[in-house]
């Protein structure tokens, strides 16, 4: 179907006269301390404070679980490596300015968002998959926990950092936000997760990156909205 | 009113100037979107009490998200974005609160069409008819769709801006605007024959 938007002009503007009529502005409203947000400088510094504190967070607490270092390079590129930079790559495209400095286009984002999850579990499925369905299922759930556990304080600087400053597409930032977050955890859980079997990669370590995303869609996003 | 290129480029600048912290330059950002974010809004509401009152929260939410104004973006695009965030809360707190529909045909105060010392008596009864019979095919349209609208037509946006403000693709901002523009043109179109008749 060709849309032409030519067409639009011939719709009259009810309100052109009233609307655009010259009236008296009212005064410049002068707001309290707590309504005026930080500059462009202070925001920026809040984000590295984030950012820094975030991965310290992240190195510093499976370094007290304890690292493996008997981790095969295959599984190093492929349950480490790769979901940490997928997880890189939608955190700044979650919060990159976009062309109109409102945020990345959605049909990016929404690829990213979605393609980053599905690589890393079919990357996880491509090395060997022996465990049965019930020690998947258990092994799932505590490493998924811990991972959440992990993912939950990066998420939650992240969210600080950013408070008040989306403007547009606060809800699918928030999303891409905390899948990427949880991509970064699943790398560092990786490092010290005793389990290496695909199936368990995949599924405990992919389970909490699905429910990170939903987190930031439904909280982060509020926090990060402009109210 | 940033209606032209060198006024808007004065204007994002202001607000550049705003965003790094130079308080002075927020009444040039205030003086500038005014009467634009006032049209807008009261589009939107289709009252200009309630207009005004958004307007205000608007330029306080302004204030909060000076820092998210990112160097060399346009400020209008911004403004609208922060403008229909306000309208979206006001629609949800009206909801939560079961108040009744705002609007010109629910007792709010509505748009008076103005008149000047010249103008004809038929025809501004005759274009007020129109515009009341626009408004409200405007109102019953679906919000996404009219927001379109209002942002293409009424507001001068481009296709790529109004994506971007309302966080979604071109393709889906056309559509939108689209629909609104066959329902429209199908209240206009049932009206012309009666006007015919009438004449």
């Amino acid at each position: 179907m060709t849309i032409d938007l030519r067409d639009l002009e011939s719709i009259p503007d009810p309100l052109r006269a009233a609307a655009t009529v010259p009236r008296p502005q009212r005064a410049l409203p002068v707001p309290s301390a707590n309504d005026v947000g930080p500059t462009r400088s202070a925001l920026r510094s809040r984000r590295v404070v984030a950012l820094l504190a975030g991965a310290l967070w992240l190195l510093l607490t499976p370094l007290l679980w304890g690292y493996r270092s008997d981790i095969p390079f295959e599984q190093l590129a492929l349950h480490v490596a790769l979901p940490a930079a997928l997880g890189a790559a939608a955190l700044v495209l979650a919060f990159s300015s976009g062309k109109a400095g409102l945020g990345p286009g959605v049909r990016p984002a929404i690829a990213l968002g979605v393609a980053a999850p599905l690589v890393f579990i079919a990357a996880a499925l491509c090395t060997p998959c022996h465990e049965s369905v019930s020690e998947v299922a258990w092994s799932s759930f505590l490493c998924g926990d811990a991972l959440l556990a992990l993912a939950l304080l990066p998420l939650g600087l992240l969210a600080w950092a950013q408070r008040r400053t989306a403007v547009a597409g606060a809800r699918y930032r928030g999303v891409i936000a905390g899948g990427a977050i949880g991509l970064v955890a699943a790398g560092f859980q990786a490092l010290h997760c005793v389990h290496s079997d695909g199936w368990h990669v995949a599924f405990g370590h992919g389970w909490p990156i699905v429910a990170l995303g939903a987190l930031g869609g439904l909280v982060v996003s509020r926090v990060t909205r402009v109210s | 009113m940033t209606d032209t290129p060198q006024e808007g480029a004065k204007a994002d600048e202001a607000m550049n100037r705003y965003a790094e912290g130079d308080d002075s330059a927020f009444a040039i950002v205030h003086q500038a979107v005014y009467d634009r974010l006032f049209a807008f809004l009261a589009r939107m509401s289709r009252s200009p009490i309630l207009a005004d009152d958004l307007l205000q929260e608007t330029f306080l939410r302004m204030h909060r998200a000076r820092g998210s104004f990112v160097r060399g973006a346009r400020l209008l695009p911004w403004c609208y974005a922060i403008a229909r965030n306000v309208c979206i809360d006001h629609a949800r707190q009206r909801a939560v609160r079961k108040e009744r529909t705002v609007g010109s045909d629910e007792g709010e105060a509505a748009f008076e069409q103005p008149t000047g010392p010249d103008a004809d008596g038929e025809q501004l009864t005759m274009a007020a008819e129109l515009a009341e019979v626009v408004e409200r095919a405007l109102a019953k349209l679906p919000h996404n769709q009219r927001e379109a609208f209002v942002l293409l037509r009424y507001e001068g946006l481009s296709v790529a801006d109004a994506a971007a403000i309302l966080g979604t693709t071109e393709g889906a901002v056309k559509l939108r605007a689209f629909h609104a523009y066959e329902a429209l043109r199908a209240v206009l179109g049932s009206l012309a024959p009666k006007k015919r008749g009438a004449s």
